[in-house]
């Protein structure tokens, strides 16, 4: 066993490490890799369209027409760049039902599950390089100015072992 | 597929050279790209019926170049700007390569493809993307399977990408020698990033997935063929072998993760553990030392090792502190403060860990929280441990990792209960 250990740090203690070498040019590096890549690097993420639903009734109609658009043109900017993965909107949340089951039993109510002033409208899932990345996409949703929009990475069925 | 492996194989190793003489001769890497694409589809119909041409890079560059024809016409605006360019070589009947030529460009031209696939204006997941269509030779859908993303994401990050070359006025040709050394660093950390997207897959790559580490060993073969004086190319190669010998025992049969101490080691792969230590001992000998020179050394120290317990962490320590002077990141101070753990007691381990709290790119990072766990719990911290694992658990964006996490903890609560109760 002991006789077969490799030195592997012989050479190196010998001072001929190439700092410059390694060291040098990082731009272009720094540029395309920003993220610490520590494994699977591509994770996609759920951005959560959030709004107030009566807030938004009360909007001029050109205005809702307005933010359509604007969110529409995202989509297909995203979707040309090769990071849209899907995404829908929702029917008012006046629509919704909850459903939860207890002794065996299903009891269905009317409404979303969190009662709040605002709510889920609808969602979209991006694949992107980073969280900042997929925050930048969120932060140009229109709703994110008015309301709020909450982003998520998605749990990958991939993984490395420690 | 009903494809044999056989063809496939041999039209995804003829691919780049296709695609470089047709880029070569009509420019147009856009155009060329999807022209070569549909041909290997062509190909990969045809041959297994009517059986694999004499000449087959010669069949390619013939289809290629008709189906380039085709699309040309097809955009008449476009036919008269690209036609001005490939002028009168355009005849693609007639299009054989030369005598020389299928030499020359199945070598440099490869590089020149790969350096073009790996443009630092695209993003990772566009270099990943292109390279692996352009110079693999995969299919968008197979890409997109291997990235768990639907085929017209894929699609649009591929056109994208070749817009984004054509936007950059990249032309085909290696970079300039003072630009060479950081252009080809991208190019090794694109294989790098391709290698570790397809070691942390942990779903049947064979039936579903394609194997993007055997995609990415190829691929770096490929370089390391064009350039077996690069230390660094061959530090990357051995790296990938090293890493990919751990693979039969890196999951259980219902898919959960094995960590490195408790894998099976009789189930490592001898031959690529061979293999890659006698490369990466060979680099090291006469090549300036680089950081997947050392990532590989330590890989070959590991894989050294009979039992966990047997393993060098002295030296394994020694090399994790020269990485840290050549190349420092964060995650190498991680994982160097396990080998310093392992050395000189979990205290000093832990204490080298405090420095990335303050460290934006790790700091609530899942690592770093799993790797303090780890140390202590060596240092017979528990309850400490056990948060730690939680925290962990809370952090990382995988499946599979999470419930490691999670059990590692639930493992610590049941300690600490049993403890308290006698």
């Amino acid at each position: 066993m002991a006789a077969r250990r490799i030195s592997w740090s012989a050479k190196s203690t010998g001072g001929d490490v190439e700092t410059g070498r390694v060291g040098s040019d990082e731009e272009v590096e720094r540029r395309s890799h920003q993220a610490p890549h520590v494994e699977g690097s591509l994770v996609k993420y759920l951005l959560l369209i959030y709004q107030n639903p009566a807030a938004v009734e009360e909007l001029p109609e050109s205005e809702k027409q307005a933010l359509m658009a604007e969110a529409d043109a995202l989509v297909d900017e995203l979707t040309r760049a090769g990071e849209w993965v899907g995404g829908e909107g929702l029917a008012h949340p006046a629509t919704a039902k909850t459903v939860r089951v207890r002794d065996g039993q299903p009891i269905v109510t009317d409404g979303p599950y969190a009662e709040a002033k605002e709510q889920v409208v609808g969602y979209c899932i991006v694949d992107c390089d980073t969280m900042e990345r997929a925050v930048e996409i969120a932060a140009r949703w229109p709703d994110a100015r008015l309301w709020g929009m909450e982003v998520r990475p998605i749990l990958s069925p991939d993984g490395v072992e420690m | 597929m009903t494809t044999p492996v056989g063809v496939e194989d041999q039209l995804r190793q003829l691919a780049p050279q296709v695609l470089a003489t047709l880029v070569r001769r009509y420019g147009g890497f856009d155009d060329c790209e999807d022209a070569v694409q549909e041909a290997l589809v062509d190909a990969a119909l045809q041959w297994p019926e009517q059986g694999v041409p004499a000449n087959p890079t010669g069949w390619l560059i013939r289809v290629a170049s008709r189906r380039l024809v085709d699309r040309i016409r097809s955009d008449e605006a476009r036919r008269r700007r690209e036609w001005a360019v490939a002028g009168p070589h355009a005849e693609p009947d007639r299009v054989e390569p030369g005598a020389d030529e299928a030499t020359r460009t199945s070598h440099d031209d490869t590089l020149t493809l790969l350096f073009l696939c790996c443009h630092p204006a695209l993003t990772p997941s566009s270099q990943l993307a292109l390279t692996l269509r352009a110079v693999g030779g995969l299919t968008t859908a197979e890409i997109a399977r291997a990235f768990l993303v639907p085929e017209a994401t894929m699609a649009q990050r591929i056109s994208r990408a070749k817009q984004r070359i054509r936007a950059a006025g990249a032309r085909f040709e290696q970079p300039a020698p003072e630009g060479w050394p950081a252009r080809l660093r991208v190019v090794l950390h694109v294989l790098y990033l391709l290698f570790n997207e397809g070691y942390a897959a942990t779903s049947g790559p064979e039936a579903v997935r394609v194997d993007l580490t055997a995609e990415a060993i190829r691929l770096t073969r490929m370089v390391h063929r064009l350039l077996p004086d690069d230390g660094e190319v061959a530090g990357l190669l051995a790296l990938m072998l090293l890493t990919d010998a751990r693979r039969p025992a890196r999951l259980t049969p219902d898919g959960s993760l094995v960590p490195l101490a408790e894998q099976d080691r009789s189930r490592w792969d001898q031959q690529l553990i061979e293999e890659g230590t006698a490369l990466v001992r060979d680099t090291l000998s006469r090549a300036p030392l680089g950081s997947y020179q050392l990532q590989a050394a330590i890989a070959a120290v590991h894989a050294e090792a009979r039992r966990a317990e047997d393993t060098d962490w002295a030296q394994i320590a020694a090399l994790y502190r020269l990485l840290d002077r050549i190349a420092p990141s964060p995650v190498v101070t991680l994982n160097r403060a396990v080998a310093v753990a392992m050395v000189d007691g979990p205290k000093a381990g832990l204490d080298m860990l405090a420095s990335l709290d303050a460290d934006e790119r790790m700091a609530g990072h899942h690592r770093l929280a799993a790797v303090r766990a780890y140390l202590l719990e060596l240092a017979g911290d528990l309850r400490a441990a056990e948060a730690g694992y939680r925290e962990a658990a809370r952090r990382t964006a995988s499946a599979p990792e999470r419930r490691y996490l999670e059990a590692q903890a639930a493992r610590l609560a049941k300690t600490t209960g049993e403890e308290e109760r006698t």
